[in-house]
């Protein structure tokens, strides 16, 4: 049977039905719809009153006017109130602000986005009063030939770094915050270029951030290319002048440097394994920096369910990356092994790090993860952390056992912590309800146990009992709930109880207006839990004064989107195009030029890379607005020259459009006679 | 027209996305199916979201099927009332909606259990069908499309449940490599899953883990459960029988040992 447009587009919307239950399908449930023809008259079903109004909610991905290329503006106006108490003293912060969001594509110079901030009313900024807002105007994927793109930004933005140096496992190289210009160039062979510079500083505020610019310049230039399938190799410059001297919080009255640092990195990534090896070198002005250096490696190798990763570090004392502090002093090593089945989970990290100086900390950290499944019903599990560094060796273990049950899945879980300060013991029972499609509920019931270990924090023997419940539910197509409360009780000893409540509504007024309120509450003893975070971070004990904190957010957003992404024929979204003119004339003398007098044909196919058409108009012309960069094909379908007209060979022309260019081609057509001396 | 699931699903979902990019012409209904539990004399209501991904208005027509499934896993829908059907205690939203362009519909629906009900499984389908053919504007050409989609439903009533039996190991072919297979009849009141933890080794000593495929076992039926093998290096490896496969099948409130030998 001939298959038609018609019949086509049936089985295809079919299969598109067919995708959204192909989930259920894996699941092993029949829901293929198909019917028994030559069945008796159907059933008729019963409805609800027919005054029910329907129940519909909008989904804000799908622009109200699909017309034109994409575009999007989100505008929240944002009130926070926060007010704090604590040890007799009270703190209030205000901020009252707007925020903007922009984007807009363009056919042929990439995607733009303005973003920006401004803040109407502010107080409670640690390191500056005075900052209003931020700004950034940001371009991303210009095409150029030669399958170049670029991103561009001016503003308040981040110092960019190459690829190689943004995917670290083990260290991470920070991106500077600073008011300044980067750029980013990607073309062939994996090859990459970065640069940025600007004046250093820091976003400060609560819902609304901006920026405060600290005075100094910092600035990268980088590069990394693919000399061959499957390697990687790169480096950057980072470099700081009179910059404030940080490690991620800012201090009122930071330290200034001038340092330049050099990486050098190459990575190979296989098919299941991955390697790259880092080199640093630091150059300092200041006295006693000296020069710095750093290396390490890093691999992962995956196998099926099996993960692997391990590595070696040495990283010299006082080594910074544009102005900010990075992880130094230290050298060691450590390994990463994870396992998964439908039965098994096991995730076993060992870290072994010293101190290069011999000023720092030795540590040796472990921790392991493991999960078994019992059953369908019943699994079980247990997490040990170990950290040995100066003191007594501290450690943390939690064992638990999950039951599905008739209500939901339950849990009840134990918890022992050991360190220089206290030991501490809890044990939690909890539960997650069933609940309909549009709602979850969970709650917890635990009981604590502190017992001082030593004179360090001079906490007494406490014990707690602590209630948890949260929960979630869509009241209606357009009003959602969250909320979590979590109350404990002080049942022995001297730790203060506490309270801490989260209530946030989401209301979607209209397709454009959404209205975003939450209000939080948190009342704390006068006590922290200890836990293991980090091999390089001991466990310091500092008591906590109690202490309340309450605040309203409050965001009225609108947003707006419309235009679809522009695809240029033959490309994907993004892709870099060109313009593909064209005149088809009757080339009467016959020597392959538009001569002036020369006829035109019209009225005939054009046909683009065998898949997209056109046809000539009255003047011969045809046109491509926006064809991808490259190689292309036209054919001329002969089909409606003129008697004895016929095109030149199989009607096929070999053209290269490239971007942001227009391409004029003009085809001939020759007299059928000339066509067959030539063949003859 | 009847359709083999298993297979049918892999070849369509393979294909279906780019057809749906192509035309940007999308639709989804969750849940893809309801489990519920109710007593006799009392009504359950629940609410299905169909939702409309393109950026077109669609109009949907929306009533109840009764349907079968072979032992192969095919399943037809009847529009006509079936002996011993419950779509009559069903009660629909509406019959038909329309929705813009990226808009979903919470729809509601309540089955009313009678009073004297006997414990046993009411099953159902909510069929959404494309009221009209939508027009899908492709790159200049216009293509009239039509489709829909069957949620099911079912209801427990009373003590209903699932009573398996395994009567015979078997081999079978599942997506082109032989896999060990219990058969199994379900003699109770309700539809089972099998499900569980086994493991196992072929003929040449390769140890496997094994997953009870979990299609619906309705009362009355027999069925095959493919015992799916994986390792910690492949997913989808070749067997080479005779294979033992032991552990614990479970279904239900109930399980049971198995120690089977395929060959």
């Amino acid at each position: 049977m001939k298959s038609t447009p018609a019949r086509a587009g049936k089985v295809a919307f079919f299969t598109c039905w067919y995708l959204a239950i192909a989930p259920l399908s894996v699941l092993g449930e029949p829901a293929a719809p198909s019917t028994d023809p030559g069945e008796p008259d159907a059933y008729h079903d019963r409805y609800l009153a027919s005054t029910l109004p329907p129940d519909i909610s909008t989904d804000d991905s799908v622009p109200d006017n699909p017309s034109g290329l994409a575009r999007s503006l989100k505008v929240d106006a944002v009130t926070t109130l926060l007010s704090s108490h604590s040890d007799g003293t009270s703190d209030r912060l205000d901020e009252t602000g707007v925020m903007l969001e922009s984007q807009w594509d363009t056919a042929t110079f990439g995607a733009w986005s303005l973003d920006g901030t401004y803040r109407l009313q502010g107080s409670g900024d640690a390191v500056s009063g005075d900052s209003h807002g931020s700004v950034r105007l940001t371009e991303r994927g210009m095409p150029f030939d030669g399958g170049w793109n670029a991103d561009a930004g001016l503003g308040d933005l981040n110092a960019p770094n190459v690829n190689l140096a943004r995917f670290q496992p083990r260290f991470f190289l920070p991106t500077s915050p600073m008011q300044g210009l980067s750029t980013e160039w990607r073309g062939p062979s994996g090859l990459q270029w970065v640069a940025g510079a600007g004046e250093p500083g820091i976003y400060e505020g609560v819902a609304v951030p901006s920026f405060s610019a600290l005075g100094g310049t910092v600035g990268t230039l980088g590069a990394q290319w693919s000399p061959a399938t499957r390697w990687s190799m790169g480096g950057e410059i980072a470099t700081a002048r009179d910059a404030p001297l940080y490690a991620g919080i800012l201090t009122a009255d930071p330290g200034r440097t001038s340092e330049t640092t050099a990486l050098l990195a190459t990575a190979w990534q296989g098919s299941t394994a991955r390697a790259q090896l880092n080199l640093l070198q630091g150059s300092s002005s200041e006295a006693g920096m000296g020069h710095p250096s750093g290396a390490w490696f890093d691999a992962a190798i995956n196998q099926g369910h099996t993960a692997e990763s391990f590595g070696a570090f040495r990283i010299d004392p006082n080594l910074t990356w544009a102005g900010q502090l990075i992880t130094s002093d230290v050298q060691g090593g450590y390994y990463q092994f994870d396992y998964q089945s439908r039965r098994w989970l096991v995730d076993v990290d060992l870290d072994q790090a010293w101190s290069v100086s011999g000023r720092g900390l030795d540590s040796t950290f472990v921790t392991a993860n493991t999960r078994y499944q019992f059953a369908r019903d019943i699994g079980a599990g247990t997490v040990l952390n170990i950290l040995h560094s100066e003191g007594p060796l501290a450690w943390s273990g939690e064992s638990y056992l999950d039951i599905r049950n008739q209500w939901g899945i339950g849990r009840g879980q134990l918890d022992y912590t050991v360190n220089d300060a206290d030991r501490e013991a809890a044990l939690t029972l909890s539960e997650g309800w069933n609940a309909t499609e549009h709602s979850h509920m969970s709650a917890s019931l635990g009981y604590e146990s502190i017992s001082a270990a030593g004179a360090l924090t001079g906490i007494s023997d406490s014990s707690a009992m602590t209630l948890s419940i949260n929960g979630n539910s869509e009241l209606t197509a357009h009003v959602s709930l969250d909320g979590a409360i979590r109350w404990d009780q002080t049942v022995s000893g001297s730790r203060a109880s506490g309270l801490m409540a989260n209530v946030a509504l989401n209301w979607h007024v209209t397709r454009d207006w959404t209205v975003l309120a939450s209000y939080y509450e948190n009342r704390l003893g006068s006590w922290t839990e200890l836990t293991v975070t980090s091999p390089l971070a001991p466990p310091t004990t500092t008591p906590i004064e109690a202490s309340s904190q309450r605040a309203v957010f409050l965001t009225v957003r609108y947003q707006l989107a419309a235009g679809q992404h522009f695809a240029p024929l033959g490309g994907a979204p993004g892709s870099g195009s060109g313009r593909l003119t064209g005149t088809i004339y009757l080339d009467a003398n016959d020597n392959g030029r538009f001569d002036a007098g020369e006829d035109v044909a019209h009225n005939v196919t054009v046909i683009l890379d065998g898949r997209f058409s056109t046809i000539t108009d009255a003047s011969g012309h045809f046109d491509f607005p926006a064809v991808v960069t490259g190689h292309h094909t036209i054919t001329v379908l002969p089909d409606n020259l003129p008697l004895p007209w016929n095109v030149v060979g199989d009607g096929r022309v070999e053209v290269e459009v490239r971007t942001r260019e227009r391409t004029d081609v003009s085809i001939p057509a020759v007299r059928h006679s000339i066509l067959t001396q030539k063949a003859g | 027209m009847r359709w083999p699931l298993p297979i049918v699903a892999a070849v369509l979902a393979a294909t279906c996305s780019e057809v749906s990019r192509a035309e940007g012409f999308a639709a989804l209904v969750s849940p893809p199916r309801f489990e519920l539990v109710a007593k006799p004399g009392t009504t359950v209501r629940q609410v299905l979201q169909l939702s409309n991904r393109s950026a077109t208005p669609a109009q949907y027509r929306i009533h109840t099927a009764d349907w079968t499934l072979s032992s192969d896993f095919a399943v037809t829908f009847r529009d006509a009332l079936q002996p011993d059907s419950c779509r009559p205690w069903v009660t629909l939203e509406r019959p038909e909606t329309t929705l813009s362009g990226g808009s979903t519909l919470h729809y509601r629906f309540e089955v009313a259990v009678p009073a004297d009900a006997p414990p046993g499984e009411c099953r159902f389908g909510v069929l959404i069908e494309g009221a009209e053919p939508a027009i899908a504007d492709a790159a200049g050409i216009r293509l009239p499309l039509e489709g829909r989609i069957g949620v099911i439903v079912y209801i427990k009533v009373g003590d209903a449940a699932p009573s398996l039996q395994i009567f015979g190991p078997a081999i079978r072919t599942l997506n082109g490599r032989e896999v060990p297979t219990l058969r199994v009849h379900n003699s109770g009141t309700a539809h089972g899953r099998m499900s569980g933890f086994l493991s196992g080794q072929d003929a040449k000593g390769m140890r496997y883990d094994f997953n009870p495929s979990d299609f619906p076992i309705l009362p009355g039926a027999d069925a095959d459960v493919y015992l799916i093998p994986s390792s910690a290096t492949d997913d989808h490896p070749t067997l080479t029988f005779p294979v033992t496969v032991t552990g614990t099948l479970e279904w239900g409130d109930q399980k049971t040992e198995l120690h089977e030998r395929f060959e």
